[in-house]
């Protein structure tokens, strides 16, 4: 099945864009109010009676967009991480987009800012997201090697955790600290189209500069000279490629708050299947991540709570961890190690 | 004829004066072979030569320009580093596949001609059989070898190859010197390498050049660099030659105290 994929990449392509409209349909579906499949259909084409046009067009499509957007931004940073630093254990995290997006969003919430306006929390934490690789690239230098890079970016990365920790600590009240907690456990509860108009522009800057340095990461495996030897000037693709991570994990972050692992397992779950090549990895665990985030989100619906709703982030790491370490178990097994 | 010309090169790297001074010329259509010992400087003028470094005093030069290592010397320039590796288990095609890098367009699908340089670089190699195999599973000579059918997958006009025979075993070490010779010849390709086999270097290259601490002892025909006082001085060994069905062979014997 391994040698037909890395032979067929429009199979693998296929096969998986398939499964995530299956799971698009069935995220339609499920919620408070389970909807039948005829329902979702009706809804969406703006039939039947309001209330399944108003669930499905405005309060679960929203959702649903946004789940495959940023599964797939996560999943495309991961892959392009993983690449560039030649490191199947690098996450975008490392950058200190993450930890950077959640000192913002804080300074949002205890600053009011959040209160007053549905915009200023998203704005806030993207802000603290460019601002913490921004530093993380001036303390590494701006011709620095990757591996300062990345010591730069978990200094940065500590500091601004350290800073919502911070926060936590000084809290003015349990509820403040508790809302700044589900912030960053992420969630995509209550998420509309505008969010979605709000972080779409940069995703797609992100993107497009992720995926124009798909020859460079294939060049990359074989090392930094020899990559120059082939004319891939090293700066230009650093340059893009952070850029890039940072602008599109930081507009996700700053929208559904911290989703970890979806950049750390997809790229390393579907890498075999494309014959290990980086370039053909990013698309592949764009879809990848699309689908396992928003099979999570139905998770989250359909696991049933007392209260609160299960978060985002607590899913993909409790569902994510232990498949990961079968997954290496497996590995290790058939390696013989 | 194509030259590469490196004048008076300087190079400091890590505090420690790696170059000082060294010089030399290099011509297309010849195998120049870059022996010393180690830390004599052999790599640092092949990444000199690659316009991956860059002297601090002194100029590299090809065919009159100084050296720059874009897309366009790329394509004229193969590199082939000292123990090439592979950070993913790509199969040995996509490895080859990547010397034609320099000649793709963004997002542009194999041509034909990629296609033939390929074959035809897995073949000189003796590799063709590998081509679907992952290049983790190679031992360390086959590895070596599908690297250098990756860097003559370009089909550069010149290669310049850091120890292309270290690790592989002595029936390969000579294909793959009367390969590179071969090419040199037939195909005007020129060729810089280093290597610590002197045998192998005065029967494979045209020309040679002795490093010593960071400069260039002498460099010409293999009967001249290869005297027993030179052999003395930079490599600090006494050498046991003759000639063998009409060429030299220089075996090291004992380690000299200078």
């Amino acid at each position: 099945m391994i040698a037909f994929f890395t032979r067929h990449p429009f199979a693998l392509h296929a096969l998986l864009a398939i499964i995530l409209l299956v799971a698009a349909f069935g995220a339609l579906a499920v919620g408070q109010v389970p909807l039948s499949l005829a329902q979702v259909w009706q809804g969406l084409r703006g039939l039947g009676d309001g209330l399944e046009r108003v669930i499905v067009w405005d309060i679960r499509l929203p959702r649903v967009i946004l789940a495959i957007l940023g599964g797939a931004v996560l999943g495309m940073a991961g892959a392009a991480m993983q690449g560039f630093l030649r490191n199947p254990l690098a996450d975008p995290g490392l950058l200190g987009v993450t930890n950077g997006a959640a000192l913002g969003a804080v300074i949002a919430i205890y600053g009011g800012f959040a209160a007053t306006s549905t915009h200023s929390l998203p704005i806030f934490a993207m802000i603290g997201a460019l601002l913490a690789v921004a530093l993380a690239c001036v303390l590494a230098g701006l011709r620095s090697s990757p591996y300062s890079l990345i010591l730069a970016g978990i200094a940065i990365s500590s500091l601004f955790g350290a800073g919502v920790a911070l926060a936590l600590n000084l809290a003015p009240n349990p509820f403040a600290a508790m809302e700044v907690v589900f912030w960053l456990m992420g969630s995509l509860e209550g998420r509309s189209g505008a969010e979605i108009i709000l972080v779409l522009p940069f995703l797609l800057l992100g993107v497009g500069l992720m995926l124009s340095c798909g020859r460079a990461l294939n060049a990359l495996s074989l090392g930094n000279q020899t990559a120059s030897s082939l004319g891939i000037s090293l700066p230009s693709v650093q340059g893009r490629l952070i850029a890039g991570i940072a602008l599109s994990v930081g507009a996700i972050t700053s929208v559904a708050g911290s989703i970890g692992f979806v950049g750390l397992v997809v790229p390393h779950l579907l890498r075999p299947l494309v014959g290990s090549q980086p370039s053909r990895l990013l698309s592949v665990s764009a879809l990848g991540g699309a689908v396992l985030v928003l099979l999570a989100d139905i998770a989250v619906r359909a696991i049933p709570t007392s209260g609160m709703e299960l978060r985002l982030g607590v899913v993909t790491a409790l569902v994510g961890a232990p498949f990961f370490l079968w997954l290496l178990f497996h590995e290790r097994k058939r390696e013989g190690l | 004829m194509s030259t590469f010309i490196v004048k008076d090169a300087h190079v400091t790297l890590g505090g420690r004066a790696v170059l000082n001074g060294a010089g030399f010329t290099a011509s297309r259509g010849q195998v120049t072979g870059l022996i010393g010992a180690n830390g004599a400087g052999k790599t640092t003028v092949l990444r000199l030569l690659a316009g991956l470094l860059f002297p601090a005093k002194g100029q590299v030069t090809l065919d009159g320009a100084t050296v720059k290592s874009d897309i366009a010397f790329a394509r004229r320039v193969a590199y082939l580093e000292q123990h090439p590796a592979s950070q993913w288990p790509l199969s040995v095609e996509t490895l080859v596949d990547l010397g034609r890098l320099p000649f793709r367009g963004f997002g542009a699908k194999q041509t034909d001609a990629d296609r033939r340089a390929i074959d035809r670089a897995l073949g000189d190699t003796d590799t063709l059989s590998f081509r679907d195999r992952s290049v983790n599973s190679l031992s360390g000579g086959e590895k070596a070898r599908v690297f250098l059918a990756r860097a003559l997958a370009g089909t550069p006009e010149w290669l310049l190859a850091d120890e292309p025979v270290a690790g592989l075993d002595p029936a390969h070490q000579l294909t793959t010197m009367q390969l590179l010779r071969q090419k040199s010849q037939d195909d005007g390709l020129g060729v810089v390498l280093s290597l610590h086999d002197l045998t192998l270097a005065a029967r494979f290259c045209d020309h040679l050049v002795l490093l010593h601490e960071g400069q260039v002892l002498i460099s010409g025909t293999p009967e001249a660099v290869l005297k027993p006082q030179h052999l003395r001085k930079a490599l600090g060994i006494k050498a046991f030659s003759g000639i063998h069905e009409e060429e030299s062979f220089v075996l090291p014997w004992s380690a000299s105290s200078n």
